[in-house]
């Protein structure tokens, strides 16, 4: 089509140029734009056949020596127009945007769409709480059943037929050499039939009391820990639960260990640690001593290595085991026992 | 045991200020359980007393008195009435300050004047709650230091004494463990007796005839006694740690015993027939009334005292209601002895009949100090009751006690502690406790134990006593290091356990924890047909039985929910069933009701249905083994659900999940007020495959692009064609290349043809190596189409 045409001289295409950029100026600040009107602007001048586009094409046709200083004049001026549109584009873009969303009011305040959640319970949470501080240390958890015999329950760990320590733990029968388990230990007798020394095992578990009061529950929870190994003392006792209570509940709680008795340890222990509540200047949850029991503990008694063939001479142990019911009572504040077992959903929603 | 600090300074010299010495006491293994100090600012109270009282002229309730004191006379107007003319009291003048903020001020009461108030042992801080004022002992002197008569200062405590120490349920006991801490020696009280002309071998004759079960038995008898009241030194004593008073005779029994831990028993010697104790074990079916009241039947494993006739006691626990001492009583046999510590605890237990002496005889006294505790008893009855002691005593102890040596090494000791003491220290700790040293070398001791220390059998008995005698806080904190348990793997896989909770969690479900225990009436309502365990001695009957089943607790649970106004309630729980046999298996159960969601502005409040709870099993089985849906059957087989709106799920011909409807007759036997959906899941059948099964491998992701058809099928009704069957042939016909059916529309109603129901589904085609043509799209969908219309008589629409 441009061969037909007779050649433009440079200096008229110039001039056209500079008309055409007057004249696009002028449209695109005089008249009142919208997104559509602006997009015709473009194609009437950017266009494919638009009347910048069609004189860049007539400069083509120029000599050689003119095309150069002509064409890049052409093409600051495409340039300069093509950005002008897309800044006005922007500027449209964004001031409808603004106007949208004026326009656009919700209540940010209504309560955002339901998501199921429910909880695990606090005592489950800190009982597994509890094993996981353990096995950080290397020890597996054991398990063992709740309904027990007497030899595990008892006998085995130095708590014969008629010994007075039977009253320190008031036990329900199933008939009479079978219990419903009154702790956690009779599962250390359980692994060490097992297993060979050295070893670390927690053991989770659920035992029962013959005892109700609003103190006690006669169903309750321990986590129980063992420890055999050749240089293994009551020092090291006091490291893993002097670590557990700081891990627990925080470093800044002070421990104590004072003398004790379990059949099934000696030297046996129990551990207090500093009134979590008044940080130990005594209240009424820590009866005005200061102090809380959290555990039992102590080194693993003699007899009860017999009792599963280990060499008492060689090998040393450590057992503890403490009420999951008070470290959670402790840890969120809980002061009825028997909340934990009616699961009242505004109680347990609390542990979400 | 408690202890009053005025009792226990008879035998050590105690510091003013107790608390250092009990928290002491706490840290050697002797917990201090309470403290009470009898703490009275005395400057404005005075003993007074009652000279004369009269009714207050104008309140029918009150009476107005006249007192003195050493100094004057006071007109007091008083609301209590248990006092009489001659009485002495505690009278608080202006300016007394009781009970913190209470201050006495001169009043006028009803037109009468009251110089000051006359006190209750509550208003000034000896009790918590009183009825009427604190009448003193009659001879309480006026001129009396009013300190010592309410005994300010006083402190008595109780101590927790752990059962492997009897020798410590005493005041000389606890004395003995104070004595290092004091740096002191104890006082033991000195015994002089004068013995009397009779000879006891010519009154008496003991048999001992069960020397097993009874040791040693000692007997004195003193004729002429006069049983009356106490002393007052004896009732304060026995006051200061709440006993009662009973009198002279009895008094000095428990005297003894609290000061020595020896329990004595004293009998009325006329009253036993023939002059003759025997010793022995009771027959078959024999009875015995002890002296509460209470009328026992024995066997042959219990030990009794007799005459020549009948049981007079019952040895070591409590004596026999006719052979108690009394008014009357003019001779005494005064008893001493050692009962075998099994014996008395299986007697005690199985009666249910506990006393201070079967207390002590159970864990076991000192068979070596039977004879001083007798003498001292002796001493203090011919004081307070007079009479004449017989000469000689009776003491059978056939094998005599000898004293246990054991053995100590030093190293071992180290061992177990975690530090190291010299040989010199541990003699100077073992010495402090009574122990001695029979011989010693720069490692090992050779310890000989006192007869009081039953307790102390072997080497790290003695270990504890030093570690205890040192303070466990001298013991270092080291960290465990090192490996344990290599090669040796006894834990079991919690990760299934911790999966399923956690979805369940996520599907809006709240743990529960419920006791194991359920009532026979709980398992009556659920129609439960299996097997059940029972506890022997249960707490009750609605505790009696170890649940075979989660269900009937989250019953409960909903109740009490429903109770509080909870409208949507979502439960579960994972723990064991216990079956008839005792064994225990794990079981998750499931419970909801109610809305499906909170009420919230943008949904429609609906209640759940049997597509919630199927949702949520079905959620469960996306980790257990998305499979097993396929054994899906309708109608659980469960007497709680309700059958046509339950289903079950079996592994191997076996249920192992059962969810639904709760039967409305359940819903109403626990007088639910709304309807409930629950599943049971019987989780040991899974736990126990070990993750095996579960275990998930990858599949590779489709490289080539998947087709989708929608479906939509006019059923007829009467044809009994369900999901399930559809979705069956549509991967029977579709072969492989039917990636996907999801059913998106149900419909019946409007616009569907009477007898049909309408199901759309979405089915997915495509292939692992190419891409589907559209040709082979249509044949396979076709295919589906035309079997369903010519095989089931769907219309394909």
């Amino acid at each position: 089509m441009s061969d037909d045409r007779p050649e433009d001289l440079p200096e008229s295409l110039k001039e056209k140029l500079n008309l055409i950029e007057q004249e696009a100026l002028k449209e695109l600040s005089s008249q009142v734009l919208d997104q559509k009107n602006l997009e015709e602007l473009r194609i009437r001048y950017l266009g494919r056949h638009g009347k910048l586009t069609q004189i860049l094409k007539d400069i083509g046709n120029l000599s050689p020596q003119d095309r150069p200083s002509l064409g890049q004049h052409a093409n600051v001026i495409k340039n300069s127009l093509a950005q002008k549109i897309s800044e006005l584009s922007d500027g449209l873009k964004k001031s409808q945007r603004e106007n949208l969303l004026k326009d656009s009011h919700i209540d940010l305040t209504l309560p955002g769409r339901p998501l199921p959640q429910g909880s695990f319970h606090p005592l489950l949470k800190t009982m597994a709480d509890s094993v996981a501080l353990f096995k950080r240390y290397g020890f597996q958890v054991a398990q063992g059943p709740e309904i027990e015999s007497d030899y595990y329950n008892f006998e085995a760990l130095n708590i014969p037929k008629n010994h007075p320590a039977r009253e320190m733990q008031d036990t329900f029968y199933i008939s009479e050499d079978v219990v419903l388990r009154t702790h956690t230990s009779p599962v250390q007798i359980r692994v060490m039939e097992k297993m060979k020394p050295p070893l670390r095992i927690v053991v989770p578990g659920t035992v029962y009391r013959h005892d109700a009061d609003t103190s006690h529950s006669p169903m309750f929870h321990q986590v129980e820990g063992l420890v055999v190994d050749r240089f293994i003392s009551f020092a090291h006792l006091k490291g893993i639960l002097t670590y557990f209570v700081h891990e627990l509940f925080s470093s800044k709680i002070k421990v104590r260990f004072r003398p004790s008795y379990f059949p099934f340890t000696e030297p046996s222990a129990e551990l207090d640690i500093s009134c979590i509540f008044c940080l130990g200047e005594g209240c009424h949850i820590c009866k005005q001593s200061g102090w809380l029991e959290v555990a039992g503990c102590g080194m693993v008694h003699p007899a009860v290595f017999k009792a599963v063939n280990y060499d008492s001479e060689k090998f040393f142990g450590f057992a503890f085991g403490m009420g999951i019911e008070r470290l959670a009572m402790l840890r969120y504040g809980i002061n009825d026992i028997r909340l934990f077992y009616e699961n009242d959903i505004r109680f347990l929603e609390q542990f979400r | 045991m408690k202890l009053s600090s005025s009792w226990l300074s008879q035998y050590i010299r105690l510091p003013k200020n107790l608390d250092p010495i009990l928290e002491k006491l706490t840290h050697r293994g002797f917990e201090v359980e309470s403290v009470q100090k009898v703490n009275i600012d005395t400057t404005f109270l005075r003993i007074a007393e009652i000279v004369e009282s009269k009714k207050h002229p104008n309140a029918d309730r009150l009476s107005l008195c006249r007192v003195k004191t050493k100094e004057r006379e006071y007109t007091i107007v008083c609301g209590a009435k248990n006092y009489k003319d001659g009485d002495k009291v505690i009278l608080a003048l202006p300016g007394a300050k009781l009970g913190g903020d209470l201050e006495i001020k001169e009043n006028v009461i009803r037109g009468e004047r009251s110089e000051g108030m006359l006190c209750s042992k509550a208003e000034l801080g000896l009790e918590e709650k009183s009825e009427g004022i604190f009448i003193l002992p009659s001879q309480t002197l006026l001129t009396q230091d009013i300190q010592k008569v309410l005994r300010v200062g006083e402190v008595v405590f109780e101590l927790n004494i752990t059962p492997n120490r009897c020798d410590a349920m005493s005041f000389l006991g606890i004395a003995r463990e104070l004595a290092p801490i004091l740096k002191s020696k104890i006082t033991t009280p000195s015994v002089r007796i004068q013995e009397g002309k009779f000879r006891i071998q010519e009154k008496l004759k003991i048999k001992l005839e069960a020397p097993k079960k009874c040791p040693r038995y000692m007997a004195r008898l003193i004729s002429g006694v006069t049983v009356g009241p106490s002393p007052e030194w004896l009732k304060c004593a026995l006051e200061s740690i709440g006993q009662r008073s009973i009198n002279n005779v009895v008094d000095v029994t428990n005297f003894v015993l609290m000061e020595w831990g020896q329990p004595l028993h004293a009998f009325d010697f006329n009253k036993i027939l023939d002059a003759t104790v025997v010793i022995r074990s009771a027959k078959p079916q024999e009875k015995i009334q002890t002296l509460d009241g209470q009328t026992h039947t024995l066997t042959s494993d219990d030990l009794l005292i007799c005459d020549s006739q009948k049981p007079i006691a019952l040895a070591g626990i409590m004596g026999g209601a006719f052979s108690e001492v009394s008014q009357s009583t003019t001779t005494l046999l005064l008893e001493s002895a050692y009962f075998d510590p099994a014996t008395i605890r299986k007697t005690s237990k199985k009666l249910g009949l506990h006393s201070e002496a079967s207390k002590r005889f159970e864990r076991g006294v000192d068979r070596e100090g039977a004879p001083r505790a007798l003498d001292r008893a002796l001493q203090l009855i011919l004081n307070v009751a007079g009479g004449e002691l017989s000469k000689g005593a009776i003491d059978l102890y056939p094998k005599k006690f000898s004293k246990r040596t054991v053995s100590l090494r030093k190293e071992r000791l180290e061992q177990y502690l975690g530090y190291g003491l010299s040989i010199a220290q541990i003699k100077k700790d073992l010495h402090a406790l009574g122990f001695k040293i029979k011989r010693s070398s720069s490692e090992k001791l050779s310890v000989e134990v006192p007869s009081y220390r039953g307790d102390v059998t072997c080497e790290v008995d003695l270990i504890e006593e030093i570690a205890r005698s040192e303070g466990y806080d001298k013991i270092p904190t080291l960290e465990l290091s090192g490996f344990a348990n290599l090669g040796q793997s006894i834990e079991k896989n919690i990760s299934l356990e911790n999966s399923l909770k956690a979805s369940l969690k996520g599907a809006g479900l709240f743990e529960a924890v419920n006791t194991s225990f359920c009532s026979p009436s709980d398992l009556k309502k659920i129609k439960w047909q299996g097997p059940f365990t029972q506890i022997q001695n249960p707490l009750g009957e609605d505790f009696s039985i170890m649940r075979p089943t989660l269900t009937p607790s989250l019953l409960k649970n909903l109740k009490l929910n429903l109770s509080h106004g909870q409208s949507s309630i979502r439960l579960f729980e994972l723990r064991p069933v216990y079956d008839g046999l005792g064994k225990e298996t794990k079981m998750l159960a499931g419970l909801i009701s109610g809305a499906r969601t909170k009420s919230h502005w943008a949904l429609k409040e609906e209640e759940v249905d049997f597509y919630d709870i199927k949702a949520i099993v079905h959620l469960l089985f996306q980790i257990l083994g998305p499979h097993f849906m396929d054994e899906i059957r309708a109608g659980a087989q469960n007497s709680y659900f309700e059958s046509n709106l339950s289903s079950e799920i079996e592994v191997a011909g076996k249920s192992v999940c059962r969810f639904g409807k709760l039967h409305p007759e359940i819903q109403e036997a626990f007088d639910l007020k709304q309807a409930a959906y629950l599943f049971e899941l019987d989780f040991s059948t899974f736990e126990s495959w070990n993750g095996k099964e579960q275990k998930k491998y990858f599949e590779a992701l489709p490289k080539y692009p998947f087709v989708k058809r929608d479906l939509s099928l006019l059923i007829p009704l009467d044809k009994n064609i369900d999901h399930k069957t559809l979705y069956e042939i549509f991967y029977k016909v579709g072969g492989a290349l039917v990636k996907k059916a999801e059913l998106f529309d149900v419909y019946q109603g409007e616009a569907i043809p009477d007898g049909y129901k309408s199901y759309t589904y979405a089915l997915t085609y495509g292939a692992k190596d190419r891409t589907l043509t559209d040709p082979e799209v249509n044949k396979v969908h076709g295919d589906v189409c035309r079997f369903l219309e010519l095989e089931w008589q769907i219309k394909v629409r």
